[in-house]
């Protein structure tokens, strides 16, 4: 929001300073975008943090539930080893 | 935007000055974007943002080196020349690639936090399926994507015309295109110039702050949607860690109390540490533990 009022503002400006506050005002949307872009990295490592912590959750979960003792086909096993191989997949930003 | 002409003023040291501190600054722009678009997984996969944005960065440092040194081109009558005209083309590029990078952000983000936008919904950081035929959500995807590119292409076409100078100059006035804001088309009181080219070399960069607009309002209500999630998740958080805390008092309470309540005491401690591991397994799985799977 504050990128777009500078840019704006910038093209508002008579010849004599437009060429000058055009740039400027491209130049400060250019910082907020590299300011979202940055945001958003904070924001995808933050979500990928806390999926990996909700399933480390869920495996604890898993290898406590009374469900391994009442069947011993290992699915719950199996389940949870597919969850540990999707943590490892996850790439940390 | 800008570009140069014959008849323009030549810049004062000061202006000099500036431009050439605004190309540094775009320069640290396009290496900064180049190195994070490039180290980050998200962006890697979009083509715009990795390849198209630092570029833009770099058509931007061209175009103030540029308008560093028109006082030369201005004194040789260099204003036609084949690389200046590359520059041109270059700085009617910005908009298009600034208009899709600013999309393809605010939809990155709203499709990996899963938050519908723009009518369109996402379930896990994909495409939701829940509609079928043609308001689904892979459809609205597609035109929306589209019609920025399609707003970008025709940004790109008036800024080519108008940096080109294609419709040729009918009037004195045409040749302030490029070289003048908006406020010389609304002055009453002064020298009031109206005419078509003006309107053109001003009209990208206005479709542009239109949807950076409307995207910022988005983004804007995609921050107080997040924050109301950060919530529920430090609430989550801070109910798993308090659990574990008085897992670990009650564990430790009893072997300091007296022996009289030692042993009722310690007969309790392993309900805590079950309370813990069944809160967080309702919390993630909706169920209890004896009843997974």
């Amino acid at each position: 929001m504050f990128g777009t009022i500078a840019l704006s503002i910038g093209q508002l400006f008579y010849q004599k300073l437009y060429p000058l506050t055009s740039n400027l005002g491209m130049l400060i949307y250019t910082f907020t975008l590299m300011v979202l872009m940055r945001e958003i990295d904070r924001e995808i490592f933050n979500t990928v943090e806390f999926t990996d912590f909700l399933k480390q959750v869920a495996v604890k979960g898993n290898q406590i539930s009374v469900m391994n003792d009442m069947n011993g086909n290992g699915r719950i096993r199996d389940h949870n080893q597919r969850m540990l191989e999707e943590i490892d997949e996850e790439v940390i930003v | 935007m800008t570009f140069i002409d014959n008849s323009a003023e030549k810049p004062t040291p000061t202006f000099i000055i500036l431009f050439s501190i605004i190309a540094f600054f775009y320069l640290l722009c396009a290496l900064f974007t180049f190195h994070r678009s490039n180290t980050r997984r998200h962006y890697s996969r979009i083509y715009s943002i990795r390849i198209l944005f630092p570029l833009a960065c770099l058509s931007c440092l061209a175009e103030n080196i540029a308008i560093a040194a028109s006082g030369s081109i201005i004194d040789k009558k260099l204003s036609h020349h084949d690389l200046l005209k590359v520059i041109y083309v270059l700085q009617a590029f910005q908009v298009p690639i600034y208009l899709v990078v600013i999309f393809e952000l605010t939809y990155l983000v709203h499709k990996r936090r899963s938050v519908h936008f723009c009518g369109m919904f996402f379930d896990e950081g994909r495409l939701g399926r829940r509609v079928k035929g043609v308001f689904s959500t892979p459809v609205k995807s597609f035109v929306f994507r589209n019609l920025i590119r399609f707003i970008a292409l025709i940004s790109l076409v008036v800024g080519c015309l108008a940096n080109l100078d294609l419709l040729r100059d009918r009037d004195i006035k045409d040749e302030l295109a490029g070289r003048t804001g908006w406020w010389k088309l609304w002055d009453t009181e002064g020298d009031r110039v109206w005419t078509v080219h003006i309107l053109m070399s001003l009209v990208p960069t206005a479709i542009l702050i239109f949807c950076s607009f409307f995207l910022s309002i988005a983004l804007w209500r995609y921050v107080h949607f997040a924050y109301r999630i950060l919530l529920l998740i430090n609430y989550i958080v801070f109910v798993c860690w308090r659990n574990g805390v008085i897992h670990i008092h009650s564990f430790i309470i009893p072997h300091t109390n007296t022996t009289l309540t030692f042993s009722s005491c310690t007969d309790t401690d392993p309900i805590h540490p079950w309370s813990c591991i069944h809160h967080m397994h309702v919390s993630t799985h909706g169920s209890s533990p004896c009843s997974a799977q």
